[in-house]
This record gives structure tokens, sequence and C-alpha cells, in this order.
């Protein structure tokens, strides 16, 4: 047990690193591609992927279940950045206190379960924010990227800031420009919360709050070994139960809560005489959730409360979509990332963990606060008052751990509309200061966007079966506080047409005399 | 606590003795030894590669040591507005920027500084352009303009629609600026040479747009000229510009003008591209406000073909 329990340390070592180092790198330097991986094998992003495709089946998922089916939750103390990181807490308060001692406490399964059926029924009538708050993954996501991230940038800016006073450019300023104060907020709330109740209660957040815990617990239920105090070698000394991080080790009737392990092999290793052992549950009827047993009734009927409940959570509210909204009103829209698909399906999908914000190399991609509804707070959105979507860039899509983004093509990309622009005449300087301007145009990607003759000046014009909907013409469009043009969100994303392609006019080539 | 104050201001002061402090910007760019070092008002090249049109070119205007002197700050200034490649000609071609920053190097320049306020984000175009690497391989200091705290404030005295700016810090701090612009078509200016690459320089550009683009591009001209002007007309975008749309948008015309004067400069350029220079707004500003010559006919002439 000694060395399974080295092998845990190890690989939650690499896990949690990989994870770090995932949402700090630059998505260019290793940061893309370390985000793929470990969102591919969070569970609770896999569960999403295969529920969104039935018949797509996820390897990743078959595996995180067949562990948890073989040997229990295998995942909260070695896949889970969340689970690692209260394990550092916890480690940090034994390296502080003499003294740490825990105590048996029965499993909350009321609550715990309570709150995945309350949160999946709401998921699955259209609202993920219950999921989306509680997730481990997405806050882990989340404070990563609104918290630690840009604490880091903003010491490096410093730095950069005094360097570059020297002339020397090797750190360069890092813009926070998609960083949202209720983001911010957010994540480190739920920073606090977690430092405070790991430190203070272990490993309580799994066991009571979590919805990943709650799958992973009710699936370790019929799990083939468990970990269990074999009567013939256990002494009662009960140093096992004191180890204990997440309460499930009863000194006294010589139980472990088995759906309430998170599989870490403390016990096991602490263990003085080797009596914490794995055994196979077919040699093992006797030992079980007592608690359970006690308590079934009681906790059945919070968890069908909790999910009527969750059935009354409002899904997205739809806004009026048969005019053009002005630019307002068009603001607290969402348009969402390329590769999404369409507006309902993503907020179905997003879990808001922001790898897609921390990996966009434009810092485009946003946290939502009302423009899916209130329900999909945290979700990500274009933002074009940030910056505009960079036409050759498919960053977003191959992070999304969810497939709420789903993976694109860069000439994929190249036709895919997620809006249309749309002028307004009477906002745009030309108009309103009669002088030329043509800031929209130059951006434009596509030239769907183009300038035309009015009167001496030039004035936009846009062609929106060209117009992929980046937002170039929006972000660079000068007006004040209304932008005279700005993208429109399709719900259902659609395709442009590729732009027409024309020879030009030839005016001069080196075989002429020079015109002056 | 005393004893901590003083060691604190002690720090502070010590970080600001440090600092770079920009050299005031109402000091005009070192102009070359003589006005016309030459002779030539303006020389134009075409028939080659661009580097090879620049080594003629600039021999004809008296050699990179009548521009850059040993120990001098040097900041050349091609356009990296877009994140396209070489062959879309969006940006100033990269093997011409590596000449340039070669041949100041071999004059001795103690810093060659290559930087673009960008439009498109600002590492990709860098990288793209190839200008990031080209400039890197022949020893310059490739400088990021992304950020506000790059740049400071200057006054542009002789400006009508425009009176300040936020000029980026190593311009500011430069002895020589050699201007690189890529001739190209513009939706609303018609052509970007010059005096539109030198938006670049500056921090806030939506002000220029809003505040009449064609007065303000005079304007920022009035303020400090370049000490030369090289106009890279190698690949040329003739339609959607400035950002163009495929590489169906450009023709080869292979061409190079180098002059001290960028009225001058885009004027020819006009002339190449097949626009009449009076149709560009800015152009006839910025010879009305006596920034530079349009009167092609009157000026002294070297014409090289390869």
């Amino acid at each position: 047990m000694r060395h399974l329990r080295r092998l845990r340390l190890w690989v939650a070592g690499i896990v949690f690193a990989g994870a770090c180092a995932a949402f700090l790198l630059p998505e260019n330097l290793a940061g893309g591609a370390l985000l793929k991986i470990i969102g591919t094998i969070q569970f609770f992003p896999a569960l999403v992927r295969q529920l969104a495709v039935p018949a797509a089946i996820s390897l990743a998922f078959m595996a995180l279940v067949l562990f948890t089916l073989l040997g229990g939750r295998v995942y909260c103390s070695t896949l889970c950045p969340l689970g690692i990181y209260q394990d550092m807490v916890i480690w940090l308060r034994r390296r502080l206190e003499r003294r740490v001692r825990y105590r048996y406490r029965p499993p909350m399964y009321g609550w715990l379960y309570g709150i995945l059926a309350f949160a999946g029924i709401a998921g699955l009538s259209g609202s993920l924010l219950a999921l989306n708050v509680l997730e481990p993954f997405a806050n882990f996501g989340r404070v990563m990227t609104d918290v630690v991230a840009p604490s880091l940038s903003a010491v490096s800016n410093a730095a950069a800031f005094l360097l570059s006073r020297m002339g020397i450019y090797a750190i360069v300023h890092v813009p926070l420009g998609n960083i949202e104060i209720f983001a911010v907020a957010g994540a480190l709330l739920f920073l606090l919360m977690i430092t405070v109740l790991s430190y203070r209660e272990g490993r309580i957040f799994c066991n009571l709050l979590c919805p990943t815990g709650a799958v992973l617990s009710l699936l370790s239920r019929v799990s083939v070994f468990r970990l269990s105090i074999v009567e013939s070698s256990c002494k009662g000394c009960g140093i096992c139960e004191r180890a204990c991080k997440a309460n499930c080790i009863n000194n006294a009737t010589k139980k472990i809560d088995w759906s309430a392990c998170i599989g870490c092999y403390d016990c096991a290793t602490v263990c003085p005489t080797d009596g914490v052992r794995f055994v196979s549950r077919f040699a093992a009827r006797d030992i079980g959730e007592v608690a359970v047993q006690r308590e079934r009734r009681q906790v059945l009927g919070v968890i069908a409360g909790s999910a009527l409940l969750g059935g009354t959570m409002p899904a997205r509210s739809e806004r009026d979509t048969s005019r053009v909204p002005d630019y307002e009103t068009n603001r607290r829209t969402a348009i969402s990332p390329p590769g999404s698909v369409n507006r309902e399906r993503f907020s179905d999908l997003c879990i808001a963990c922001h790898a897609c914000v921390n990996a966009c190399p434009a810092k485009v991609i946003t946290p939502a606060l009302t423009e899916y509804g209130w329900t999909g707070i945290f979700q990500a959105r274009m933002d074009y008052g940030a910056n505009y979507c960079t036409f050759d860039c498919v960053a977003c899509g191959s992070v999304c751990p969810t497939g709420a983004i789903q993976p694109i093509t860069m000439p994929e990309k190249h036709l895919l509309q997620i809006g249309t622009a749309t002028f307004v005449k009477a906002d745009c300087v030309v108009e309103t200061k009669k002088t030329d301007c043509g800031a929209c145009s130059e951006h434009c990607p596509t030239k769907a966007v183009r300038m035309v003759p009015y009167g001496r000046l030039f004035i936009p014009e846009v062609r929106s079966e060209y117009c992929v909907g980046c937002g170039a013409c929006e972000h660079s469009c000068p007006t004040k506080p209304r932008k005279a043009i700005y993208v429109v969100a399709k719900a259902q994303h659609g395709r442009a047409l590729p732009p027409p392609r024309e020879q030009p006019v030839r005016s001069f080539d080196s075989n002429q005399e020079f015109p002056f | 606590m005393d004893r901590r104050r003083f060691l604190a201001g002690g720090v502070a002061s010590a970080v600001v003795a440090g600092l770079r402090i920009p050299r005031n910007a109402s000091v005009p760019f070192l102009p070359p030894t003589s006005p016309r070092p030459s002779g030539f008002d303006l020389v134009a090249v075409k028939g080659g590669e661009p580097d090879v049109m620049f080594r003629e070119g600039i021999n004809a205007l008296g050699g990179i040591r009548a521009f850059v002197r040993k120990g001098q700050k040097v900041v050349v200034k091609p356009n990296i507005g877009w994140d396209v490649s070489p062959e879309r000609a969006g940006n100033t071609n990269p093997k011409l920027i590596r000449e340039i920053v070669r041949q100041c190097k071999d004059a001795g320049a103690r810093e060659v500084t290559v930087l673009d306020h960008t439009c498109d984000s600002w590492q990709r175009c860098y990288r793209t352009s190839g200008i990031e690497s080209a400039a890197k391989d022949a020893g310059a200091v490739v400088a990021p303009a992304h950020s506000e705290g790059y740049f400071h404030e200057v006054a542009v005295p002789g400006g009508k629609s425009l009176h300040t700016a936020k000029e980026h810090e190593a311009i500011l701090d430069a002895d020589v600026f050699i201007n690189v612009p890529v001739l190209k078509s513009h939706g609303s200016t018609r052509l970007t040479v010059s005096m539109k690459n030198m938006m670049g320089n500056v921090w806030d550009r939506q002000y220029w747009h809003a505040n009449d683009l064609h007065q303000c591009i005079a304007d920022f001209a009035t303020y400090r000229k370049p000490t030369l002007n090289v106009v890279d007309a190698y690949a040329v975008m003739k339609d959607n510009g400035p950002r163009g749309v495929s590489t169906d948008d450009v023709v080869l015309m292979k061409a190079q003008l180098l002059t001290t004067d960028c009225v001058t400069a885009d004027t020819a350029a006009a002339k190449l591209f097949g626009v009449n220079p009076n149709d560009v707004r800015h152009i006839v500003l910025a010879s009305e406000q006596k920034v530079g010559r349009m009167d092609l006919d009157a000026l002294s002439i070297k014409r090289i073909s390869l």
C-alpha cells in the first residue's frame, strides 16, 4: 500500500504541475497542448462530452468509469487538480500544526446526492449554473485564469515596465483585456472557500458539494475492490481514523464509508499492522455503508426533492431576434465562440472552466455575466470591446474539454459565420463629421466591409454574405459611446461565402519606365 | 520606521535613476550628413530583389553612412500591421528589413530597433510577417508596441486636427528614424505609403480615424520628419488594402523608392500605383503644410534599372 500511495503522489504531482502549466503557459508554448491533455482526463468534462454525443464513445470517459468501478474514487486524489490542491493545503496544515487529527463524520449523502440531483436535472433542462458553480475542474480553471494568471501577469508587467525604460524588451507587457471583475471576485471567493474548508475540515467539499464527487461516489458503491479494515489484523488503535482527511473511517465500528473515500491511501500507509487493505466486494459482503442503511429513506427523499427543484431552474431566456438590436442591446447578447455551432447548444455544454478564455491569444473570449441569461454566468462569450477574433486561429476549439466549442480546421474557420456586421450610417464618422475614416474596412479580413464612394469621401458598406463575424470592424470603430458598426450574433452559426477573387489592374512593372 | 522610509526612498530613486528618460520630443531626428548627400532628391530603383535594390539605391543616395553614424540609436519602422505572410504583401518585405538593419549595424549603430504598433495581434504579426526573425538575424532589437505603457505624449505644434500624440519610447529615444513602408491600396485613404506608415509610431489611432484621418496623417508628418524613407514597392497590394484578402490582390512591381522627403516618397509611390497624387488628400495637405515637395518634375531624380 505504501507503493500505491507513492504512485498516487507522483501521478498527482505530475497532473497538478501539468494543470498549472496548462493555464499559465502561453497557448502556443505548450499551454494549449497541455490544456487539451488535462481537460481530456477530467471526469466531468468527459461526462458532458459523452452525454453531448452519446454515439461517440469517449475513451477517457470509459477509462475513468472503469477505474472507479474497479477501485473507487481514484480520480479524486490523482487526477482532480482541485482535489490535489486541497491535499496540498492539508499537507501544509500538517506541517504548521503539531497534531492534526481527523474524526469520523457520518457522510452527508443527502446533501451530496441532493446537490447532484438538483444540478443534474437543472443541467438537463437547460441550466448548467449549479454544476458550473460547483464543478471542480471548472473552478480550478477559473481560479487559474481569473486570479492566478492575471496576478502573475501583473508582477511580470511591472518588471516589463521597468525593463522597457532601460531599453530591454526581454519581458513584454501582457494585456489583461478580458479579465472581468465579477469573474475575478467569483474565483477568488471560491479559492478562499476551498482553502479554508480544506484547511479546517479536510476533504469536506468533495463529500458535500462536489457534483463530480457525487457521481464517482455512486459509482464506487459497486466497485470491485474497496478499502476495508480487516478485523483479524486490526488492533483498534484508531490511527487510520485520525489520518483520514475525508472523515470516512469509523474506528468504533471498524467500517470505512467507501463511497466517501477519496482514495488517498493515507490510512493504509499509517496502519502499523497492515490492517487496511483492498478487499474484493464479493469477499466482504458485510462491509458497507452503515450510514446509508440507516438514512436511506431520508436520503432518497432529499434527492427526489432536489431533483424536482432542479427542474424548476429557469433555462436561458431567449431574446427577440426578429429585428436588429441597437448597439447597447446587442452588447448584452452573447456571441458564442467559433466552433460552438449554436448559442443554445453552447450554453448547454459549457461548464465555464475558462480553458478557452485562457488559451485565446487575442483575449477576445471573455466570461459572460448575463449575456447567456443569468444562469450562464462565467460561460465564454466573444467580447469585441476587448479585442477581435484572430482570423487564422482555432485555439479555443482545440482546448475545450467538453466539446461545447468543437475543434475546427483553419479552412472551416475562414468561412465560419458566428455573426454578421451591422452598419449604422447615422453614427458613422464619415456621415457625422464628413471626413474619411475606414477603420472598420481596414481591419476586415474578408473585405465583407468595404469602402464605397460617398461624395468625395468613402463610406463603409457591409456585404454580410462574406462576413464571418470576427468583430474586427466593431473593435476598431472609433465612434463613442456607440459603435457605428457592430456584430450581431447568429444564434445558429452559419457559413460565409468565400471572398470573390479578382485580378487587379497592373499599373507598373519593372519593364516599364518610371512614371515620373 | 524612519530608516525603513529612508530605504524605500533610496530604492525608489535608484529605480528612477535607472529609467530611461525619453529624449525631448521636440528635437528633430538627425538629418543626413548634408541635406542631399548625393545631390539627388529621390532615388527610384526597379528590377531587383528588395535587398539588392536597397543596396543600389542607398549607394546612389550617398551610402548608409550618410544617414547613420557610429554609436547612434536607430529605429527602423516597417509596416507590420497584419497577421499575413510575406507573399500577401500586407507588411514590408522582411528581406528589405534584414538588409537595412544589417547596413545600420555595419555603419556602427549602437542599437537598431524594429517595431510597429500593429493592428492584428502583435506577436502573430511580428512572427507571420517574417520581420521579427529577419530583423533579429541582422542584429536588431525587436521591440513590443502593443501596450500604452510603451508610448509617451508629445506635442504636435504644427497640427491642425492632431495636437498631441503618444509616441513609442524607442522612437523618442532614437537619433535616426528610417521609415520603411510598403506601398498598398487603402479603402479610405486610397493609398498607404510613408506618412500613413507613421500611424504605427503612435498609440491612439482611433483618434486619428475619428478626427479627419487625412489631416491627422499630414499633421503628424509635420512633427518630425524621418531621416530616410524607403518605400517597398516590390510586391504591391492593389486591391482590398490595407489588409488584403488573398495573394490575388498582389502584383509584382519590383520597385523601390528612397528619399529623405516623405511627401516626395508618397507622390512618386502614388504614380507607381496609378493614382493621381492630387487625389490623395493627405499628400496634398502635407505639401500645403510645407512638410515636403510634390513637384517631382522640379526634383533631381536618380533612376536605376537592374
